[in-house]
């Protein structure tokens, strides 16, 4: 975690009110990047499975919010407001997106390939992820976020079904849903879970 | 009821370890938002500071507006055009030229309105040699026509 700087003191050595509020303000905002980030980042990846792009709308969702603190406009829930402006700015993405690359998707221009030679373990991971992320991308972005912040962020149903405001048995059968989703697509193109 | 994780099975593992993979391994440090040196763009080993595709278009939209206006600003300023070669003398000396167009009335209405006021119209266009196109317009009335 980043140490926020001691605020400079004054002519005097006193720490005067304007810099309070700035240390403050920065404090707070440090708390919620630790507390939310993995989030925003976890929603904006759904939309888009692709872990740059949404490290650019995470960073970009936190600038915005740290304007709003500097403005001194009062958020109610930070966390809503943080999850609300990623999925606009992950929309907005697509146009963009489509400007720049066409009708490519972005994970096309995210190869992972490597001119070394891998060994053979891994290049069949490799390949198994390849299948997986094109068998993931025919799912709904809704279920996409449900997958990645049960699995990335190792989140049970609980706190899914509160993030997401919605119920716990709706959060267990999606997520029941797109597993034997999955479990049938990567069957039908012969891929076998690598371990 | 039973939490997803109780029942690991292959698709689980997979799930795991495909996510796990994807989420960014260390997780970047807070930003500075108010610093100068947090929004560089950085060097091409780490993408977190990036500058966003989108500020370089609008950079270059902008560029491009003003370059279309510097542009347009200098051909509507003191822009004169090509020289006009005097008719039949075979050179390109840049000569003033002055064309004059004569009418009345009379003649556009070939009288079929009599009774109408009769005007003379004098159109000139005169190009100099420095400086934009110019148009002078007179018109005199010459009275009406007599009635018939």
């Amino acid at each position: 975690m980043t140490a926020t700087p001691p605020p400079n003191p004054g002519s005097n050595g006193r720490i005067g009110p304007a810099h309070a509020a700035e240390a403050s303000r920065r404090a707070e905002f440090e708390e919620l990047y630790q507390r939310h980030s993995k989030e925003v980042w976890a929603l904006a990846y759904a939309r888009w499975m692709n872990a740059d792009t949404a490290l650019d709308i995470t960073q970009e969702a936190f600038l915005r919010l740290w304007k709003q603190l500097e403005a001194g406009e009062p958020i109610l829930n930070p966390r809503a407001w943080l999850l609300r402006v990623a999925r606009n700015l992950a929309e907005d993405h697509a146009k963009s997106a489509f400007q720049r690359n066409g009708t490519q998707l972005p994970q096309v221009m995210n190869g992972v390939e490597s001119r070394q030679l891998l060994p053979l373990e891994r290049m069949e991971r490799e390949e198994v992820f390849v299948q997986l992320r094109e068998v993931l991308d025919e799912l709904s972005t809704a279920d996409r976020e449900i997958l990645t912040l049960r699995y990335a962020l190792e989140y049970d149903t609980d706190v899914i079904a509160e993030l997401l405001s919605i119920n716990s048995t709706a959060v267990h059968m999606r997520l029941s849903r797109a597993r034997q989703r999955l479990a049938e697509r990567l069957k039908a193109r012969g891929v076998a879970p690598v371990s | 009821m039973p939490q997803p994780n109780d029942r690991p099975d292959e698709i689980d593992g997979l799930l795991t370890r495909f996510f796990q993979a994807e989420l960014p391994d260390p997780w970047p440090a807070c930003p500075a938002p108010d610093e100068p040196a947090a929004r560089v763009v950085p060097d091409r080993t780490t993408s977190w500071w990036e500058l966003p595709q989108r500020f370089a278009s609008r950079l270059s939209l902008a560029l491009s507006l003003a370059v279309l206006l510097a542009g347009a600003w200098l051909l509507s300023g003191s822009f004169t055009g090509p020289s006009v070669p005097a008719v039949g003398s075979g050179t390109a000396a840049v000569q003033p030229m002055k064309v004059e167009i004569h009418s009345t009335t009379a003649d556009r209405n070939h009288g079929r309105t009599p009774g109408s006021p009769n005007y003379k119209v004098n159109e000139t266009l005169v190009q100099p040699k420095d400086g934009p196109t110019q148009m002078n317009i007179e018109i005199i009335d010459v009275g009406a026509p007599p009635r018939r």
